[in-house]
């Protein structure tokens, strides 16, 4: 489902973000992806839907380049980077995802219906109308969420997808996303190590290299140590557990 | 009833007017593009020169450059981000620099620019009123016929491209769509007015409200107050009209942060 080979980038010319990262991921896998902030997760999540040139490597998306591959995709991005006071409502950034592959065709029933059903089982129906602006960050996240799932992606992408909730919503969020599996393939890159290393099939260790591993293998040590420039104490099945003190990376 | 049809022109003009700045604008404000109106603007200015010096209808001048401009400004932002500001600023002065230069060497007559740089809204005629009506058509079609695309690569860019989304087109369609309204506004109001319209009541209703169309309307409402307000004060006072028509917009838009500080 998603390939990527000898992958290495670099913002400038004399600074790898990514040197050398290979991964595989299969359907119906629950890959975390984890690291120290400037590790390069979000450059990785970027190349693989195509949204920054490939300097060197090879990705494959569903067998296909990214741009031919990422309308199977559902994403959740980071979105530090947009302007919550655009004039936009609720149902229009989530009806977004239905343009999908005909950009131009007429808005139909069965669209309506379609976001009406999305929406409601995120339970922001009666958001429909309301700007975004005027929604909570947890309301927003699930704006996000609902945006990613409408056009039903085999592949979901979901960059720090927990930033927003509180501790009882972030719960709820996890069994949903567990729900998902086998139906969707999901990655989610996430500082939360403990939960991601907990229901994860495959966590990925990203600083600058990548690390993989299956959820049922331990990272040495030294792995971890190679990967976070910090302290992190071990607790679950051997995954990084949690960052002790600042990184920076 | 003869100073109705007096003034008919002026008034289908303003009304037409803030309408096409209040689609345009508010779309530029929110996106934050609407400096470009600047660029697109000073730019024509460039047009305007060489039309003179060659011998070509002024209208037509302006209108290649604005459009060259609107392509190249869509292109830089793209491929330059970094550098926007500079190569805008770039483009200001050229456009500026290539007119006074023509107008330098034209032969004969030399149009008083002062005409195109303020424009004089009590100088329109039903000509104006009719084009203005055409352009109203067919900008208010395209924002019609693609207003998901133009709503979702306006607030997320990035997502539109992973949903495959036309984002070049959708950039190049607002902004050629910005530099026609800029150039048949300009003989009309001027590059000053024009510029004014476009950012200054969108500005003042996006600060009310987040709502797109109420955005619209209320910023459409704030241009004609501006418009007519400062034409009336205009015949009144014995004065031009552009610079109380600026006034007045701007005095629209401390309110309307004033409004909201209190709210």
């Amino acid at each position: 489902m998603v390939e990527i080979q000898n992958l290495s980038f670099g913002y400038d010319a004399d600074n790898l973000v990514l040197d050398t990262v290979n991964l595989q991921i299969s359907k119906g896998e629950f890959v975390a992806l984890i690291g120290p902030n400037g590790g390069g997760k979000s450059t990785l999540v970027k190349l693989l839907l195509g949204l920054l040139p490939l300097q060197s490597g090879q990705v494959r998306l569903f067998g296909k380049t990214q741009s031919e591959g990422r309308s199977r995709v559902g994403y959740l991005p980071q979105y530090a980077h947009l302007d919550f006071s655009y004039p936009i409502t609720v149902g229009e950034v989530v009806r977004a995802s239905l343009m999908v592959g005909a950009p131009l065709r007429k808005r139909t029933k069965e669209d309506t219906s379609k976001l009406n059903k999305t929406l409601d089982q995120f339970s922001l129906l009666e958001f429909q109308n309301r700007p975004l602006s005027d929604l909570s960050g947890g309301q927003r996240q699930r704006v996000f969420l609902a945006r990613a799932m409408i056009h039903d992606p085999e592949l979901l992408i979901l960059d720090e997808p927990t930033t927003a909730l509180d501790a009882k919503s972030e719960q709820g969020f996890y069994q949903w996303l567990q729900s998902l599996i086998p139906q969707k393939t999901i990655i989610l890159v996430s500082h939360d190590l403990s939960v991601v290393s907990r229901i994860a099939t495959k966590v990925c260790c990203l600083n600058k290299v990548l690390i993989t591993h299956d959820a049922s293998e331990s990272f040495s040590h030294d792995e971890i140590h190679n990967i976070y420039p910090c302290a992190v104490e071990f607790f679950a099945h051997g995954h990084p557990h949690r960052v002790v003190g600042h990184h920076h990376g | 009833m003869d100073s109705l049809i007096f003034w008919a022109p002026t008034i289908s003009v303003a009304v037409l007017a803030s309408i096409l700045v209040a689609l345009i604008g508010v779309l530029a404000v929110a996106r934050k593009t609407s400096y470009m109106a600047g660029s697109i603007a000073h730019s024509a200015f460039g047009g305007l020169g060489i039309a003179f010096a060659i011998g070509i209808s002024p209208l037509l001048g302006a209108g290649i450059f604005a459009v060259l401009t609107a392509i190249l400004v869509v292109w830089i932002k793209q491929k330059f981000k970094a550098y926007e500001d500079i190569l805008l600023n770039g483009i200001w002065a050229f456009g500026m620099a290539i007119g006074i230069l023509a107008l330098h060497v034209t032969q004969g007559y030399v149009p008083d620019l002062f005409a195109y740089l303020f424009g004089n809204i009590l100088l329109t005629d039903f000509y104006d009123a009719t084009y203005l009506s055409v352009t109203l058509v067919i900008v208010s079609c395209f924002f019609y016929r693609f207003y998901d695309l133009i709503q979702t690569v306006s607030f997320d860019e990035d997502y539109a491209k992973v949903l495959n989304l036309p984002t070049l087109g959708v950039s190049l369609g607002l902004m050629l769509a910005m530099a026609t309204v800029t150039v048949l506004l300009l003989k009309i109001m001027g590059m000053i007015l024009v510029v004014c319209l476009i950012a200054i009541p969108a500005a003042a209703a996006l600060h009310l409200t987040h709502r797109l169309g109420k955005a619209i309307s209320l910023s459409i409402l704030f241009s004609l107050i501006a418009v007519l307000g400062g034409t009336g004060l205009a015949i009144l006072l014995d004065l031009p009209p552009t610079p109380l028509i600026v006034f007045l917009s701007l005095i629209i838009l401390g309110l309307a942060f004033l409004i909201k500080s209190k709210s």
